[in-house]
């Protein structure tokens, strides 16, 4: 018989793929984190939150930044308050445990119930970031020389990790990953996520905002290619500025909300001109032979 | 046939290591592929392919493994046929473990009559509807002597997913991202004396003395961080034949503009080679021109330079006076003695080239680039020639 094991379906707000709810579900159950990457605005933050919800538990967040040092994640032992301390005699510094905070990761272990830890954006930090957590996630305990504790994982938590690069995350680190890169979202996926969003969205203005999506996205060389939370935003804006259904994939109104970049705009509107049979409007051309 | 894969991964280049197989085992294990080749097809993928680069690689080799077996729809109904004419005689069936037999319910053959009563209303009513609720066949079935019809639990046979290789974009030898770029220009530094900036780090060693000499009063020291002294130069090839390379150059040159850890960057352009004007801008026009011995004298050589070129220009551009290519620009000196008297007041220079580096002096065209090599340390353009022209930056070229 098969073992039943903990199956995670997806939420109402948050539309997953069956590839990826079947990649939450082996991690959960193989009990290793889960690495998750892909193009920005591809729901990878969001996904944690999504599983928190759906498996009713709770999420603890950790945000990389780039100063941001593997042990804060276990630990912080705050030296110059206890020092500080120590000359006005205002708490008891023998007790070290009082300048002993948990980091999120420790409070992910120390949690009574099993937490869902997001470990957002983990190729921001340093290099040797992923390196220095290896052992902490694989055997779910960490050492404070302080105080000679160990902090062990009561309930070993679902760890989501997400990343945008490409290439710098260290072997010894992926192999202890299950890796799932979410592809972007088809046609008929995105219809799906803009109706979560936009319920009471008419057809016509959803079928081409999508074609006009597309369309934007497959013009090759763009600095930046709208992702989906602009898709969002976008159809927000069109129902808001009320646009009509016939401009929307040839004068793309409110563009600067999908695309951002200057260099662009100009290629895109010079595409859309093209496409739609008018003369491009002339553009600065630089001197070369 | 599993060992198999394990080698065909690794002969198609996806570095699967002996604990992620492992865990591939503990995974089938405990079900989590649920017996199908589909099941298997994306645990084993998230198991033990970690780079959407190597989603390709995964494809080709798990094709190559499996083609021989996916139940083809010719096999199902073959296999309908002989069901059809079943005859109600106890067969042993294969596949389950001692204990699933064990559970065998006793009047297996009662229940095996009324499945096949099912599984014919079933098959039937599946061509007039989409729709599949839980079922006593195929891959949802659980109990022991279900009968299971190979799976499409996913919509998209495992074999038609491998096949499409609809990951093939992402192959690393296609891509070279601007973050590859940024990782290795990361890795340019020299870091400063402490002399300036904010006073915020805390200074262990001096507050323990200045601690001790206060009689056991704290007194705390704060110390300068410290930071990146190094200043760069990007001297672009901007026009005629660097066309075709615009993408890559620009990954380069966003790469460049977000690693702030550069105490200075700057950038310049030319056309081809360098004579005795370069530009301040990608226009190449006399508004924005600069005697390059302006620029020689506004840039010490405490700058590191690094240049970004094909490399690629008929002879006479480099050999001879007058060979410059731009109508503007007409040079008493060949270019190839301004290339040396850049590299000598540049000591910490190197050259990027964004041609394959195969293609150096042998494709016509690119017959120029060997004479440049003489002059300044020549890496391809791409995340690891970068990082191999970083390491070599810290040195000093020695003509």
């Amino acid at each position: 018989m098969a073992t039943e094991f903990t199956q995670f379906k997806g939420t109402k707000d948050y539309i997953a793929a069956t590839e990826l709810k079947n990649s939450v579900n082996i991690a959960i159950n193989l009990g290793r984190p889960l690495l998750i990457k892909g193009e920005p605005g591809t729901g990878k933050t969001m996904l944690a939150k999504s599983i928190a919800e759906d498996l009713g538990l709770n999420l603890i967040i950790w945000s990389v930044k780039s100063t941001t040092k593997a042990k804060e994640g276990l630990y912080m032992y705050d030296t110059v308050q206890r020092l500080y301390d120590s000359q006005f005699g205002d708490r008891d510094v023998s007790n070290i445990s009082n300048y002993i905070k948990l980091g999120r990761l420790g409070e992910a272990f120390t949690s009574e119930q099993t937490s869902v830890l997001l470990i957002d954006e983990i190729d921001k930090a340093d290099l040797e970031f992923p390196n220095d957590l290896l052992w902490e996630l694989d055997i779910m305990n960490f050492y404070i020389p302080e105080t000679k504790e160990t902090v062990s994982a009561r309930n070993r938590p679902i760890v989501i990790i997400t990343s945008n690069a490409e290439k710098e995350l260290p072997d010894a680190f992926l192999r202890r990953c299950i890796f799932h890169y979410i592809d972007f979202p088809d046609a008929v996926m995105m219809e799906e996520i803009i109706k979560v969003h936009h319920p009471h969205l008419e057809k016509t203005i959803m079928e081409k905002a999508i074609q006009a999506f597309y369309n934007l996205r497959n013009i090759s060389g763009l600095q930046k290619k709208p992702s989906t939370s602009e898709l969002l935003d976008w159809v927000q804006a069109l129902v808001i500025g009320g646009a009509k259904p016939h401009q929307i994939v040839h004068d793309v109104p409110f563009m600067g909300v999908l695309i951002k970049k200057n260099e662009d705009i100009d290629k895109v509107k010079r595409q859309l001109d093209i496409q739609a049979g008018r003369k491009p409007a002339s553009t600065g051309s630089s001197f070369g032979f | 046939m599993f060992v198999d894969f394990f080698f065909e991964l690794r002969k198609e280049g996806v570095p699967v290591a002996l604990n992620e197989w492992m865990t591939l085992m503990e995974g089938l294990e405990k079900d989590l592929a649920g017996s199908s080749l589909t099941g298997f097809y994306y645990l084993a993928r998230a198991v033990l392919v970690k780079r959407e680069a190597h989603y390709d690689r995964f494809d080709v080799a798990f094709a190559r493994c499996f083609k021989d077996v996916e139940t083809t729809p010719e096999m199902v109904e073959e296999a309908l046929a002989v069901f059809k004419n079943l005859e109600l005689t106890y067969r042993e069936p294969p596949g389950y473990t001692r204990r699933e037999k064990a559970e065998l319910p006793e009047d297996y053959l009662k229940e095996l009559a009324k499945h096949k009563i099912t599984f014919l209303q079933r098959s039937r009513s599946e061509e007039e509807t989409e729709a599949r609720p839980s079922r006593p066949f195929g891959m949802g079935a659980k109990q022991p002597g279900a009968i299971r019809m190979g799976g499409d639990s996913m919509g998209l046979s495992a074999l038609k997913v491998a096949g499409e290789r609809q990951f093939k974009d992402y192959r690393d030898d296609l891509i070279t991202g601007v973050r590859q770029f940024e990782m290795a220009l990361r890795k340019l530094r020299q870091l400063s004396s402490r002399l300036e900036g904010p006073r915020e780090e805390l200074d262990l060693e001096e507050t323990i003395d200045a601690t001790a000499n206060n009689a056991g009063m704290l007194s705390l020291v704060w110390d300068r961080p410290r930071k990146n002294t190094i200043k760069l130069i990007l001297l672009l090839d901007s026009v005629g034949s660097m066309d075709r390379h615009i993408q890559t150059v620009s990954k380069l040159f966003t790469a460049a503009h977000r690693t702030t850890h550069f105490k200075e960057i700057k950038y310049y352009y030319f056309h081809n080679c360098i004579y005795e004007h370069i530009y301040k801008t990608h226009v190449l026009n006399d508004a924005n021109r600069l005697p390059t011995d302006e620029f020689f004298r506004l840039h010490n050589s405490e700058y590191r330079l690094i240049v970004v070129g094909d490399a690629s220009m008929s002879e006479p551009e480099l050999t001879r006076p007058g060979g410059a290519v731009a109508m503007n620009e007409f040079n008493k000196e060949p270019g190839l003695i301004w290339l040396k008297r850049l590299a000598r007041h540049f000591p910490y220079s190197v050259w990027l080239n964004p041609v394959p580096k195969v293609h150096w002096g042998k494709e016509p065209g690119h017959t120029t680039v060997p004479l440049i090599e003489k002059v300044f340390p020549m890496f391809e353009l791409n995340p690891a020639g970068l990082e191999q022209a970083v390491n070599r930056i810290r040195l000093k070229n020695l003509n």
